[in-house]
């Protein structure tokens, strides 16, 4: 380690972030490399380290010959002041070597949020944020991630996305560089050849056109990309690589555990959930591959925790015969097992009784909205009398706590929608009261966030509440909401801006870059989001925000993401919107194929719902 | 079942973990090296596994002790698959069954370099010996209840300062911990005489003694 770098360690907190040195990391000569990729997570360590993707595609890319992965986080604002103080350029966690020199930069895009901090670590690796500044073929900064669906607000500070899930296209993308690197082509020959690349969008070839009222007008696509840029998918489950071998943390970090994936996708068709549509189709991994995977991970890792990871754990078909195969191996090794994403309608005591053999923790739901008709118009399809029995059977079984999830601001709603969450959050206090057998009684969570409509799902159109009618609602129903249960919510201005980037066009790149200049960053951090800024930013870039969150479309209107596709066809979310606005649920896919489109996208396009 | 004392050293990107980091990642390592550790019973389960006197974050250690009960498995065996299981910068010198008790230790040896970006005041080394031989020395030092007031030299049993280079001195010193440990850092924070305060210092651990000052092991 040089001084410089332990000189700035001593005074700065959590120093174990920056050092690397983690069991599992990849360390290579570097005479046998020749492709450097800077794998940048645009949060902190602890979360960033968290992250399944990451580890998958950070293993993958390391086992590919010639090729060295390194980690890269956001540096804390303490350690950040430090490295521009010391004139510190961002390095790679696995050889302290600045990225700058890399071919690579890879970010991965989780949360509209982050995205100031991308610019920050491109700022900090010494290099020019927009991507025209940048001139030579290396390093390519390129990004992927469940954001990418809406790359437009990043587009002129990111040479190139790929869409969908990466373990394919990653090495395509790589050896396409290496041939242009052999053959000396400049940046702008290598992104026309990675433009072919199935899954790949390169932004500077497209060329947008607005209406003067700002509305797009056309999107017309040059250098002889695809007008539409549509997602790639791993086909086999059970072969795609799974990183037994990961790189365990030293330090405490958020999700410290063997994660399990067992499937991509999901069955429920929840409208206003950005992955229930971005990961379709559904494919299953089988459960012998997941349990010989899940033991091998924790004796690599020396994890005493395996947690089970999709995005409806309990819609997995053979979820019995998996835990059981698990915790045959499990017991006897003090290993726990974990399975976060249950749902009231399919939630099985025998399995939650088997998997928590000693503890009985807290119970966690997500109804998402206080009536049943609410419930129907957004296709989340628990009905009451689950919740109420599902409790029922677990207070009496001596669960000591439950948390429920809800959003406010969704379409269609209406005041008494909102007090019904309060009246629904009463009525399972009052059947905690009579039905507790913990002697402590239960103790009753709400937490309400604030919706965000998201580009590729059926309420894209929709426009969200305003600030003042979100924080209306909030106080509504904090007047409601019963004594003894615990109220939490989210801050409104937050969800706000999340809204603006999660369905802006490329213009907003602008607002982004001022805020950024205004020392924006960490904005999902609330000691560091600032709204005050953010206006002057928008007020200063000539951008209305409010044309992008609060805004209805008309379903006529081309969207900034059109031509980005994650497979579901745009009919299917219309459908989808006219049967919300009657409160009608669809089934899920296994009980009926609702021709959502993205079953095309598989080999014999028949889906393993 | 086995008790074991282990004494390992902390080094490099290392010294940067806590003792609760290194404490984890000693029972990952037993369970990546697959030797079973005893756990505490109850809801929580978790090893046994205890470290003398606990390095603070940033410094090295030459000899430090990990106490720990393992099920099964040799005294043999256990240093060599530890170490293809540890971190870098974490290294496992030795295993065997525990001769004294952690308590029997009296005193931690460290060796603290000064560095100095400009060139070093005139017989610093001097002065700095001298200084600390003083038998009063009053320090501020964090209690529970705020700041106390303490006598550094009851702290030390010897500060012994050396010329390594022109902007480089080091300094012996050994540290009673019979009672409350103090962190080495305090002799830094000591010195009143500005021109005599490094621009950086580094910590490093030697190793323990008993109160005859033989090795502890």
């Amino acid at each position: 380690m040089n001084e410089k770098l332990e000189r700035i360690l001593s005074r700065v907190e959590k120093p174990a972030r920056y050092t690397g040195g983690e069991y599992g990391s990849y360390v290579f000569d570097k005479s046998e490399i020749d492709t450097r990729i800077a794998f940048c997570f645009p949060d902190v360590y602890e979360i960033g380290m968290s992250n399944l993707g990451m580890k998958i595609l950070y293993g993958l890319s390391n086992e590919m010959p010639g090729v060295w992965c390194e980690r890269v986080f956001a540096p804390w604002p303490d350690m950040e002041n430090e490295m521009r103080k010391a004139g510190i350029a961002l390095y790679g966690l696995e050889s302290g070597d600045p990225i700058a020199g890399f071919d690579f930069i890879w970010f991965t895009l989780q949360y509209e949020l982050s995205y100031t901090n991308i610019l920050n670590m491109i700022d900090l690796a010494g290099l020019p944020i927009r991507s025209e500044e940048r001139k030579g073929l290396a390093p390519v900064i390129m990004a992927g991630g469940s954001c990418a669906f809406n790359a437009e607000p990043l587009a002129p500070f990111i040479d190139l996305f790929v869409l969908g899930e990466g373990e394919e296209v990653n090495a395509e993308v790589i050896e396409c560089y290496r041939k242009s690197k052999r053959e000396c082509a400049s940046k702008q020959e290598f992104l026309r050849r990675a433009a072919t690349i199935k899954g790949v969008y390169v932004p500077s070839f497209y060329e947008v056109e607005y209406y003067d009222d700002g509305r797009i007008k056309s999107v017309a696509a040059t250098n002889g990309a695809p007008a539409v840029v549509e997602k790639r998918i791993i086909q086999d489950m059970d072969k795609v690589y799974y990183p037994v071998k990961t790189v365990v943390p030293s330090t405490e970090i958020v999700h410290d555990r063997v994660m399990l994936e067992l499937f991509r996708g999901c069955i429920r068709g929840c409208r206003f959930c950005q992955a229930g549509y971005i990961y379709r189709p559904v494919r299953c991994k089988t459960p012998e591959v997941l349990i010989n995977q899940g033991i091998e991970a924790c004796k690599y890792s020396g994890y005493e925790e395996i947690s089970l990871s999709s995005l409806s754990t309990s819609d997995y078909r053979q979820i019995n015969e998996l835990c059981e195969g698990l915790l045959e191996w499990c017991e006897p090794h003090n290993t726990n097992l974990s399975l976060p994403s249950l749902r009231a309608d399919n939630f099985s005591f025998e399995l939650m009784d088997k998997v928590q053999k000693v503890r009985k923790s807290g119970l966690t739901f997500a109804p998402e909205a206080g009536t049943q008709r609410l419930r129907d118009a957004i296709n989340k399809n628990v009905r009451e009398e689950d919740l109420e029995n599902t409790c029922r059977i677990a207070f009496e079984g001596g669960y000591g706590t439950l948390k429920l999830y809800f959003m406010i601001g969704l379409p269609t709603e209406t005041d008494e929608d909102v007090i019904g969450i309060a009246k629904l959050a009463y009525r399972m206090h009052q059947l905690a009261k009579k039905t507790a057998a913990s002697k402590r009684g239960v103790k009753i969570t709400v937490s309400v966030s604030c919706f965000v409509p998201k580009p590729h799902t059926p309420f894209q159109w929709d426009g969200q509440n305003t600030i003042e009618e979100l924080v209306r609602k909030q106080k509504l129903l904090l007047e409601h909401m019963p004594r003894g249960v615990t109220f939490n919510w989210h801050a409104p201005d937050t969800s706000f801006l999340e809204a603006v980037f999660a369905r802006g066009d490329r213009r907003v790149a602008d607002a982004l870059e001022k805020a950024w200049r205004l020392g924006c960053k960490f904005d999902g951090w609330g000691e560091f989001f600032s709204l005050g800024k953010w206006m002057e930013a928008f007020k200063t870039a000539g951008i209305d925000p409010a044309f992008y969150a609060n805004r209805e479309r008309a379903e006529d209107e081309i969207l900034p993401w059109d031509h980005l596709s994650p497979g579901v066809s745009k009919r299917h979310l219309r459908r989808e919107r006219e049967k919300a606005y009657k409160s009608e649920i669809t089934p899920d896919c296994r009980a009926k194929c609702t021709g959502c489109g993205a079953n095309r996208l598989l080999d014999g396009g028949k889906c393993d719902a | 079942m086995l008790k074991l004392r282990i004494m390992f050293s902390k080094s490099g990107t290392a010294a940067y973990l806590s003792h609760l980091d290194v404490m984890r990642t000693f029972a990952r390592s037993f369970m990546r090296a697959g030797i079973p550790l005893r756990h505490t019973e109850g809801f929580n389960p978790h090893p046994y596994l205890s470290i003398a006197h606990p390095l603070p974050v940033g410094f090295t250690g030459g000899r430090e002790i990990l106490d720990c009960e393992v099920l099964a498995g040799d005294a043999g065996s256990v240093k060599d698959r530890l170490n293809a299981s540890l971190p870098a910068g974490l290294e496992v010198l030795s295993a065997s069954a525990p001769v004294k008790p952690v308590s029997d230790i009296a005193y931690a040896e460290y060796r603290i370099a000064y560095l100095y970006d400009s060139k070093m005041p005139d017989r610093a080394a001097e002065r700095l010996n001298a200084f600390f031989s003083s038998p009063v020395i009053k320090v501020k030092k964090k209690g529970k209840k705020g700041p106390v007031e303490i006598n550094l030299p009851d702290y030390y049993k010897s500060v012994e300062f050396s010329k390594v280079s022109d902007r480089e001195l080091s300094a012996a010193a050994v540290m009673t911990v019979a009672n409350a440990p103090l962190n080495p850092i305090y002799l830094t924070r000591a010195i009143f005489e500005d021109d005599l305060r490094p621009d950086f210092s580094r910590c490093h651990r030697t190793g323990f003694f008993d109160s005859d000052m033989v090795p502890f092991v």
